[in-house]
């Protein structure tokens, strides 16, 4: 023991302290004192002692006073107390109130003060060892859960860009299939349409070479029934040649990098191309444009696959509106509002028009491939689907619709920001 | 001598097709129509020019010698004589690159008979007054 560690002797009796204080000097201790409870704990809080040795039966405050505001603030403060032979029940009173040691009175060998003093202060320094011991135990635990809610995390992110990968690969290869039989299925169907054709104005002049023989008259009817035929085999050559064209606008071809637009841009580059493509079929359709595009931002996105996306997106909503517009009794304006917006860590895009709606029973389905409301030589059916699997499996974004019957519907998309560049599996 | 459109594709079908077609035109001397099935014979066809070839329909996708490659060739040998692609791949870029090359237009397939036609005879009245 060095000097270093104060002991602060509380205790009333004038020659029992100066004993005492005079025996821990000699035996190199630092020492305080104090004449009763009262000032003893005053003197704890002011002087920062390491150890306390107090006897129990003192005015102003007793020791039991003593050991419980020490123990208040410090509840493992060691308090050695010091009673006389008639006092054990005093003195284990004030061991259960957490006395660590009781010196019996008179002291008469005094090393057994230090003995005392000793094992209560290695057993102060176990104590807060032991305490160090378990924090360091506690922040590896913390530690370790830490590293490993990390490796969840990435973990996680991995799964989720090797879906992605799969997603676009698949893609591709769907693109790639539907791209080769689209082509090989187009070739010999330009023939039908072409020979139809041909076969048609040839019914029509071989008619007019029998219409100038007499009794020719008699073969009108097998003629328009000809002619008939000969149409309707072009009119479904044409719807066939158009479901193929759109299959082969829905395909990806070969896998797309990542890049990096400004997405207003983008949109509206989108929708002109799709308005482009509505008004050429359908000159008379007329529709009043809300541009809202406020994200300002620029995002990663597989340009595209998003155009596409966008595009089927578009183009559902003219074919909604076009429809409603047709059948209106009253007086019917077709808007689109396109807004964009950015949020955190994502950006948002709504597309809403004042059609139809979408009626709630079929409003899960809209995004299966194949469900289609309309003819088949209008759509494929794919267009939506495409979208789905563009904005949540290829940009890992979320796309959702509202809708009210006879008013309105609106596609919600939303895309994260940045992608995680993929390294290819 | 009958104006003449050399038709360029290595599908044999496009013969009777465009003979179907220019059925009329054909009977009454009002055009002739010789095919190809691939640009080499094309160009030998040329060559020889004991035909009034006025108008080449070439397609672009073809084995050996492509459209394009044909496309060039003519128009550095013959700028005189108009040349048109055919193909089912009707993309911009494609469109753009046979413009490029001096082609007088494009036809997507299935061809679109009608137009092909007044376009051809609008071609032939040009010829007309030019040799008038």
């Amino acid at each position: 023991m060095s000097k270093e560690l104060k002991v602060l002797v509380i205790e009333d009796d004038d020659n029992i302290r100066r004993n005492l204080v005079m025996y821990l000097e000699d035996s190199e201790y630092g020492v305080i004192e104090a004449t009763n409870g009262k000032s003893g704990v005053e003197k704890f809080f002011n002087e920062d002692p390491d150890i306390v040795v107090t006897d129990l039966y003192m005015p102003e405050m007793d020791g039991f006073g003593v050991i419980e505001a020490i123990k208040k603030e410090r509840p493992d403060f060691p308090i050695i107390v010091s009673s006389g032979a008639g006092e054990i029940g005093a003195a284990i009173k004030a061991t259960k109130l957490g006395a660590s040691d009781f010196l019996l009175k008179p002291i008469v060998d005094m090393s057994i003060v230090t003995h005392s003093i000793c094992k209560a202060y290695e057993r102060v320094v176990l104590i807060k060892e032991n305490l160090e011991y378990k924090k360091g135990l506690e922040r590896e635990v913390e530690n370790s859960s830490i590293a490993n809610k990390k490796l969840e995390e990435s973990l996680v992110k991995l799964e989720k860009s090797k879906n992605q990968l799969i997603m676009q690969k698949k893609l591709a290869a769907l693109g790639a299939v539907t791209s080769k039989v689209a082509h090989e299925l187009q070739n010999p169907l330009n023939f039908v349409i072409n020979f139809s054709e041909g076969l048609e104005q040839m019914i029509e002049d071989l008619q007019e070479k029998v219409d100038l023989l007499d009794g020719g008259k008699d073969l009108n009817g097998d003629f328009s029934a000809t002619v008939e035929a000969v149409n309707l085999i072009v009119e479904n050559g044409n719807r066939m040649s158009s479901i193929i064209r759109n299959m082969l606008s829905h395909s990806v071809e070969g896998i797309e990098k990542i890049n990096r637009l400004d997405l207003d841009l983008f949109v509206n580059e989108h929708l002109d191309i799709a308005l482009d493509c509505m008004i050429t079929n359908k000159p008379e359709f007329k529709v009043n444009i809300k541009n809202e595009l406020n994200s300002n931002m620029k995002i990663d996105l597989y340009p595209q696959s998003l155009g596409r996306a966008l595009n089927a997106i578009f183009i559902n909503a003219f074919g909604e509106m076009a429809e409603k517009l047709k059948a209106a009794q009253v007086e019917y304006t077709p808007v689109l509002t396109i807004t964009s917006s950015s949020q955190s860590e994502s950006i948002e895009i709504k597309v809403r028009d004042n059609g139809n709606g979408i009626p709630e029973e079929i409003r899960e389905s809209i995004f299966d491939p194949f469900f289609s409301t309309k003819p088949s030589g209008i759509s494929t059916g794919l267009g939506l689907s495409v979208a789905n699997n563009v904005v949540t499996e290829l940009h890992q974004g979320k796309i959702a619709v509202l809708s009210k019957v006879g008013e309105y519907s609106e596609f919600i998309i939303e895309l994260p920001q940045v992608q995680q560049k993929r390294e290819a599996l | 001598m009958i104006p003449t459109i050399l038709i360029v594709d290595d599908e044999k079908q496009v013969e009777s097709l465009f003979k179907i077609h220019f059925r009329k035109e054909t009977g009454s001397d009002l055009l002739k129509i010789l095919f190809a099935n691939d640009a080499k014979l094309a160009l030998e066809m040329l060559a020889v020019d004991k035909h009034k070839i006025y108008v080449i329909l070439s397609d672009i996708n073809m084995p050996e010698m492509n459209g394009i490659e044909f496309l060039k060739i003519v128009k550095d040998k013959y700028p005189n004589i108009h040349i048109y692609m055919v193909s089912a791949y009707g993309d911009a870029v494609t469109i753009e690159t046979t413009e490029k090359h001096g082609a007088s237009g494009f036809f997507p397939k299935p061809v679109d008979f009608r137009r092909l036609k007044i376009e051809m005879i609008r071609l032939l009245e040009l010829e007309k007054e030019s040799d008038g």
